[in-house]
């Protein structure tokens, strides 16, 4: 019976040769579709000048033939990608294979490149927490081979800050640091004078008067581990304190300042409620500036490419209508965050001579100026401050200028997640009126200290 | 003379081996066929398992060093003093819970509608399966859009039905952000629970209900007497079911509420992956992650053991 089944049925013979067919046209398809639609990474756009450029010609540059492999954020794509990596591509004959991730997923995707020792990239973005957790893995010590004459140019505030235990591991291509920022329309409608408040009391003033007809006057960013922390640096920074010793190993919050800190924020979205209480569940810088520019908010504390962007009629409806000024702060006059960023080379690369080209080249004059004037973000080469053409494209660096003088330290660390993830669930208790500040203070310092704690303990320090 | 008798003609070596792949009895042809797929299975879930359990016994933390170290089944106990996993647990509990009580509800209530004739059933029925064919990923994100505190759907509706003054923030309570990761997940598999039960009630014979009805049941007697005690194994199947599944919920939670506010949603899954790629510490979330596979294990042999209790009673 099995016979006759198999007799009318596929023979095994006649069953492997059309598996065989199968698998070839699988394979013919399968190629054919690579070639129609190359896959990721995607080679980044050349400049007009490079396609321009004859074969000889490209031979004589000095990385001609030679392939660099970016792995960066994607909110770098319209500067990074479309700016500066032609240019980098015309200089130096190199191409470039640009991928980009989501930034938030940073962290995962560097783990894996770490734990399996991957040399499939050259250069990674990086900022400051990034250097102090992917330092001892997967990062380069740029320290003996970064051209000092170059590094000497660059403002030496972001350079500290991408230094983890003495090694510099990141050149950063800006001076991003977080500026105040008002909506003109709704001061006047408040009757506000035109100008930034010059202390916490009178921003808190500034903001009762906004807060009118179920209308918030601020938002805070403070929904997850980073953006709480950020947050509470930003104020926390304007005491002049330091709320994690320079060896990383004790956390100062229990104190006068951090009190002072914790107090703001809870008069501001618990006793006053001027602060809107969606900040606890928004970790987004640019969603924050997307409620700014929907001229929902009279006020906040915004990163200066966030004036570039609300003066963009497609993407703001408050053009012309806002002005910048410093942060106002609780004890000194004004305090900051950073958000600087920049790139390191991957400690496995094979490409390491032609990613130091790239490093460089991020911080050239040429792409100093497209970082203000395109990106509207600060520059980190202190030259392309005087630029006529940067001061022209962002009048808020003017502001910046100011708020550099103030501290703006983020606290990059190993621990910077977790400490962070207490200061998070501590203060959404705290703004969910929970406990007091003095508890919630109290409370972060018990938790915090001990991560920190633990960490020195298993690292050895 | 035995030797030249003994070595085939090339075209007579080849029949012969078509003639033993022919004879090749059923099992080894199933094995020849299973092959490529055992190899895939092997290389990227056998190895990566056997490489995890090696790393849950080692101290690996990459904001250290890159090294490995020893440490026996330290990773294990330490989860037990971890105040992380520890407070995980009831959460995932809840998230579990909320989502077995809503999706075999809703499931039941579906398969029970689905069951009976009306007009335009096989329209409602293929429009019931719309959500399973939703990305977790999609399903997270527009979920959290729902809710968004100031675009958010639901709030716009209370609003302009008048039964809130101002926009609700929802994600700023732990237990509120659970429920609704919990809906969310549930929403995702009630069309698969509804097929199942769905399968199961057109399975009771017609005979029951009839002869019910001449008894003078009613429609919740008949389901009471009749539909349910029916749908008991299957019942624990989906519950056990939902169970795995809410152990291995991540990616909703990822883009839902990314384990927020504070940790308020960071179910034991999520935890695995915050420890190896936020915290680096990729033993301890090995040996988490071996631990939850092993109590997953344990309950779908549960399950196992109840659908084949059943299939042996049909």
């Amino acid at each position: 019976m099995s016979e006759q089944k198999s007799g009318q049925s596929l023979s095994r013979r006649g069953f492997l040769k059309y598996l065989g067919g199968a698998i070839a046209v699988a394979a013919v398809t399968s190629a054919c579709g690579q070639t129609a639609a190359p896959a990721a990474p995607t080679t980044a756009p050349a400049a007009p000048a490079a396609a321009a450029t004859t074969a000889p010609a490209a031979a004589s540059k000095p990385f001609a033939g030679k392939e660099l492999n970016l792995y960066v954020g994607n909110h770098w794509d319209a500067n990074v990608r479309d700016l500066w990596v032609p240019l980098f591509q015309d200089k130096t004959g190199a191409k470039v294979n640009y991928t980009s991730i989501g930034s938030g997923d940073a962290d995962a995707k560097y783990a894996v490149f770490a734990a399996s020792q991957d040399s499939s990239q050259d250069i990674f973005y990086a900022w400051e927490t990034l250097v102090a957790k992917y330092a001892r893995t997967l990062f380069e010590d740029l320290t003996p081979s970064f051209k000092k004459d170059v590094l000497a140019g660059v403002n030496d505030v972001p350079v500290k800050s991408m230094t983890f235990l003495g090694k510099l591991y990141t050149i950063p291509f800006d001076s991003n640091m977080a500026i105040f920022m008002w909506n003109t329309d709704l001061y006047k409608a408040a009757g506000l004078p035109d100008k930034a408040p010059e202390s916490w009391t009178e921003f808190a003033d500034f903001s009762k008067k906004l807060a009118t007809g179920g209308n918030f006057a601020t938002l805070f960013t403070l929904g997850d581990a980073n953006s709480s922390f950020f947050t509470f640096l930003t104020l926390f920074n304007s005491t002049g304190a330091e709320v994690i010793s320079q060896d990383l190993k004790k956390i100062q919050v229990d104190t006068p300042e951090g009190l002072l800190a914790m107090q703001a924020f809870y008069d501001g979205v618990v006793k006053d409620k001027y602060i809107d209480p969606a900040g606890l569940t928004i970790n987004s810088s640019i969603e924050q500036g997307k409620v700014f520019r929907g001229g929902k908010i009279g006020h906040y504390f915004a990163f200066p490419n966030h004036y570039t962007l609300a003066q963009d009629p497609t993407q703001s409806q408050v053009v012309g209508k806002c002005k910048t000024g410093i942060i106002p702060g609780l004890k000194l006059r004004s305090g900051s965050g950073n958000g600087f960023e920049g790139c390191a080379i991957n400690k496995y690369s094979k490409n390491k001579e032609l990613a130091m080209a790239w490093l460089e080249h991020t911080v050239s004059p040429e792409v100093q100026k497209l970082v203000g004037t395109k990106w509207g973000r600060p520059p980190s080469l202190k030259s392309a401050f005087s630029d006529p053409d940067v001061q022209k494209a962002a009048p808020q660096f003017a502001a910046v200028a100011e708020q550099v003088k103030y501290p703006a330290r983020r606290y990059g660390s190993p621990f910077y997640v977790d400490v962070g993830q207490v200061f998070n669930d501590e203060m959404n208790k705290m703004l969910k009126g929970g406990p007091s500040p003095k508890d919630t203070a109290a409370n972060v310092q018990k938790l915090a200290q001990k991560i920190i704690d633990d960490y020195w303990a298993k690292a050895g320090g | 003379m035995g030797t030249e008798t003994l070595v085939p003609p090339k075209a007579s070596r080849q029949a012969i081996f078509w003639q033993r792949f022919h004879r090749m009895d059923e099992a080894k042809f199933g094995v020849l066929l299973l092959s490529p797929t055992i190899l895939i299975l092997v290389i990227f879930l056998v190895i990566p398992i056997l490489y995890a359990i090696a790393m849950s016994t080692q101290q690996v933390e990459l904001t250290i060093s890159p090294d490995w170290k020893f440490i026996g089944l330290a990773n294990y106990t330490g989860l037990l003093s971890d105040n992380r996993v520890l407070d995980s647990i009831p959460r995932t509990l809840y998230f579990a819970f909320f989502t077995i009580l809503v999706s075999t509800t809703l499931a039941l209530v579906l398969a029970l509608i689905l069951n009976e004739p009306f007009r335009g059933r096989q329209i409602v029925r293929v429009l019931v399966l719309l959500p399973w064919a939703v990305a977790p990923v999609v399903s997270g994100v527009m979920w959290r859009y729902i809710f968004h505190p100031r675009y958010g759907l639901m709030d716009a509706i209370l609003y302009s039905l008048g039964f809130i003054k101002q926009y609700i923030v929802w994600f700023d309570d732990p237990t509120v952000s659970l429920s609704i990761a919990s809906l969310a997940t549930a929403w995702k598999g009630v069309p698969f629970l509804t097929l199942i039960m769905l399968a199961a009630m057109q399975s009771i014979p017609e005979s029951l209900f009839r002869a019910a009805k001449m008894d003078g049941a009613n429609v919740l007697q008949r389901f009471r007497y009749v539909t349910l005690p029916h749908l008991r194994s299957i019942l624990i199947f989906i519950i056990v079911l939902q169970t795995i599944v809410s152990l291995q919920v991540f990616d909703l939670i990822y883009t839902l509420t990314r384990g927020g506010p504070g940790e308020g949603t960071v179910v034991l899954n999520f935890l695995t992956y915050l420890n190896a790629f936020e915290r680096l510490s990729l033993g301890k979330a090995s040996a988490m992650a071996i631990l939850l596979a092993v109590f997953i294990i344990v309950l779908s042999g549960i399950s196992l053991s109840f659908t084949v209790q059943r299939r042996q009673k049909v």
